[in-house]
């Protein structure tokens, strides 16, 4: 049992998480099943319907993992029990009244059903990641602010709070005052966008990533309470979080080349959306700092895999495969096709592994049992299925965007053969997704089998060193380094689009060759990197 | 000149990498001498941060200005306005399989490139009786609807787009010339002069804080 009763609270809300995450996968099976056969769900569920719970469930559920992060380190924060648990018993029956009421209204959109009261949409808002109506936005500010309010009376005076704290307060407030904008109706498309991403946007490039970077840096400083590691978790969620906002805040331009924005977006957008590779990598390398810093074994190792998991696609998902279309030259080429979602996927499944972490991390203390083998065993088989079936599909994403650059902005190809040309890479999608929905089984089991059964015997030992090139940190900063090679190569291929060589004489090979260079090698390097750090832990090499 | 816009962007980055390198070099020189004291970063930092967000409440309105679009009220197709053709676009919930303006879902056309092909009301008007209730769009349109989200994409092909999408008609070019790109004030030439040194400050900034982060530890 943990050691204050209130963390309990925070299990009912995991559970909830874990639905929804099984929820977002099936629709995206769904969706694939779509490129498949487009006829077999069209017109009982259409694919505008199928997507908007593969988004609405993802964000759903990062909401709810967030609240049970949230309420499971309070208490531990401010050494005393949750203030008003009443109230938190009533957010989680009003977080199940919201989920089932967004995904019963969603269907409307099937027949344009909607209710508009003083020009806003109240059922289906319509628009990508803010589909919910304005109905259930108003419960989800009231969650909010009962969370803000329960979290602000637990913890002691502003003045005593770690900075990772810090780091987690003020990135929650801003999930929650940035879903705002996104949400509201405006009559021109372009403001609309425009606000729009200021949601979509700010939240990966901001107010997650300083939670997750805030949560943490505390899960790092309660497992290891030495007050060296508090000063490097400190300055290092100070540095990220001053070099992410610094080419965030206006690195948001790159959503503002083509939505009918001024051109100067296209310079002050574009150079420093380029520059927001630099506190990503920094990240990546300092990290590999903090694991030489630990001196005892790390016991929960799935915990431990799945941040390695937000680090690793942190820096070749988001910085890296963001880099390669972030230049108004290549984004040119690639904007509104599947590059895109190559990138979305890695980015988003970082955020869903921090999610992940901290419920891993929060189990085995909530649940009061010992980790057992079975318990690491399953949750780094569901890390593994996850990630490399996540690097599959957004390899095949990108690729098949590539070969759609082609087809449909330069032979401008009616779009029937544009899904033709897409087809041969969407086995590639579908196997990746099975992959991540075997690895979502083992997670599941892993999780429920701890919470349900009794575990017994077989504790978890740490791993005997093991010495190979993927259990060592050795030559973790040339990896680092090699990926931007790798994605400056992916540069070169879709800006080559451009040239004469492909528009005027047809050179193919130039930027499918480049591409799958680069897809390829950067997914080959993320499965290597993250490798490196999380077994390197794992098996010890810390400790020389 | 035919590559300017590529001359802006990508000289700010030489001049910012460089100029980083440079103080980088003179710090670490006066470092290794000890005679200089920690680079007050948590003050720099604050006050960058606090730059950005003042960039970005500026910048906001001049993003929205409503001279350098169609307004939505004023396009009008057999007495609907695109203003009653998005309120439908959002009903039936478009975006979850085309992208507007390049965002969207990627399972059907861009609207956008479709305006644009089609060029006028009565063509796009056409496609959209033609498609309407078959396994395409598998739902039905009423004969108000239609007119009015063929008043929204008569909205959407006039948006000014910076050229996007990559066509023949725009020379599979964006950056043409500040002649005939610059709509407003704020997007010619002069402008980007100070959009340059902007970009070059932010550089010298991040590149500079990397390579003290990591030899500081």
């Amino acid at each position: 049992m943990p050691e204050y009763r209130s963390q309990m609270l925070a299990l009912p809300f995991a559970v909830i998480a874990l639905i929804l995450f099984f929820v977002q996968l099936v629709a995206g099976g769904l969706l694939a099943l779509y490129y498949l056969n487009p006829d077999l769900l069209s017109g009982i569920a259409n694919f505008n319907l199928v997507r908007a719970y593969h988004i609405n469930a993802l964000i759903l559920w990062l909401f709810a993992a967030t609240f049970a992060a949230v309420f499971y380190l309070t208490p531990i924060l401010s050494k005393r029990d949750l203030w008003g648990q009443s109230l938190v018993k009533l957010l989680a029956i009003v977080f199940v009244f919201v989920v089932v009421g967004i995904f019963a209204t969603l269907p409307l959109m099937q027949t344009g059903t909607n209710i508009w009261i003083a020009n806003q949409p109240m059922l289906v808002e319509g628009k990508e990641y803010v589909e919910a109506g304005r109905l259930w936005d108003i419960f989800i500010l009231i969650g909010f602010i009962i969370v803000a309010v329960v979290v602000l009376k637990t913890l002691p005076s502003p003045k005593e709070w770690p900075l990772a704290l810090w780091a987690l307060v003020i990135g929650a407030a801003g999930t929650f005052l940035l879903y705002i904008p996104g949400n509201l109706f405006f009559k021109s498309v372009v403001a609309s966008e425009y606000f729009r991403w200021w949601t979509v946007h700010y939240w990966v490039e901001g107010s997650l990533e300083i939670a997750y970077a805030g949560a943490i840096g505390l899960v790092l400083m309660l497992l290891i309470p030495d007050p060296r590691v508090k000063k490097v978790v400190d300055k290092y969620i100070f540095y990220d979080v001053i070099l992410a906002a610094t080419s965030g805040i206006i690195g948001q331009g790159h959503h503002y080349f083509w939505i009918g924005t001024p051109t100067f977006w296209i310079m002050l957008g574009g150079v420093i959306s380029v520059l927001e590779i630099v506190p990503l990598a920094l990240m990546a390398l300092e990290s590999l700092r903090i694991a030489k810093e630990l001196k005892q074994p790390f016991l929960n190792i799935p915990s431990l895999y799945f941040m390695v998991g937000i680090l690793i696609f942190g820096f070749i998902g988001v910085a890296l495969l963001g880099l390669m279309q972030t230049w108004p030259w290549t984004n040119w080429w690639e904007h509104g096709t599947w590059v895109t979602p190559s990138h979305a996927h890695e980015c988003m499944m970082a955020f869903a592994m921090g999610a992940i972490a901290l419920i891993y991390f929060a189990l085995p203390d909530l649940t009061g049992k010992p980790i057992d083998r079975t318990f690491v065993s399953w949750g780094k088989k569901a890390f593994w299925l996850m990630f490399i079936g996540q690097v599959i599909l957004a390899t095949s994403f990108g690729l098949a965007g590539t070969v759609q650059i082609y087809h449909y902005w330069i032979l401008s190809e009616p779009w029937q053969k544009v899904l033709e040309a897409r087809f041969p890479f969407v086995p590639g999608i579908v196997f990746g997704g099975a992959m991540v929905f075997l690895g979502y089984l083992y997670l599941a089991a892993s999780m429920f089998r701890h919470i349900l059964m009794p575990v017994e015997g077989e504790e978890y030992k740490p791993a005997a060193a093991k010495r190979s090139f993927l259990t060592t940190f050795d030559h973790f900063p040339f990896l680092v380094v090699l990926a931007v090679f790798f994605s400056l190569i992916g540069t070169t291929g879709l800006w080559s689009f451009s040239s004469s060589a492909v528009l005027e004489f047809g050179n193919l090979w130039i930027p499918f060759t480049l591409s799958a260079i680069a897809y390829v090698g950067l997914g080959v390097l993320a499965v290597i990197m993250a490798s490196k750090l999380a077994r390197g832990i794992e098996y010890g090499h810390y400790l020389e | 000149m035919k590559y300017i816009y590529e001359l802006f962007f990508f000289s700010s980055f030489i001049v910012g990498i460089a100029i980083a390198l440079a103080l980088y070099v003179y710090y670490a020189r006066k470092a290794k001498r000890a005679e200089v004291d920690e680079i007050p970063f948590e003050r720099l930092g604050k006050f960058v941060v606090a730059f950005s967000i003042l960039m970005i409440v500026i910048l906001t309105p001049l993003s929205l200005d409503p001279k350098r679009n169609p307004d939505p009220e004023a396009v009008t197709y057999n007495g609907k306005t695109a203003l009653d053709g998005w309120k439908v676009a959002i009903d039936y919930n478009c975006m979850g399989c085309h992208t507007i303006v390049g965002n969207g879902a990627y399972y059907a056309p861009e609207l956008v490139y479709i305006a644009r092909k089609a060029g006028d009301g009565d063509t796009i008007k056409k496609l959209l009786e033609t498609y309407a209730g078959t396994k395409y769009m598998p739902f039905y349109l009423s004969e108000e609807e239609i007119d009015a989200l063929t008043a929204w994409m008569l909205y959407l092909k006039d948006l000014n787009t910076n050229n996007w999408p990559p066509m023949k008609e725009n020379d599979y070019s964006f950056a043409t010339s500040f002649e005939k790109n610059a709509v407003r004030w704020y997007e010619s030439f002069d402008a980007w002069v100070g959009y340059w040194i902007l970009t070059v400050f932010f550089t010298v900034f991040l590149v500079f804080s990397m390579f003290y982060w990591y030899t500081r530890g």
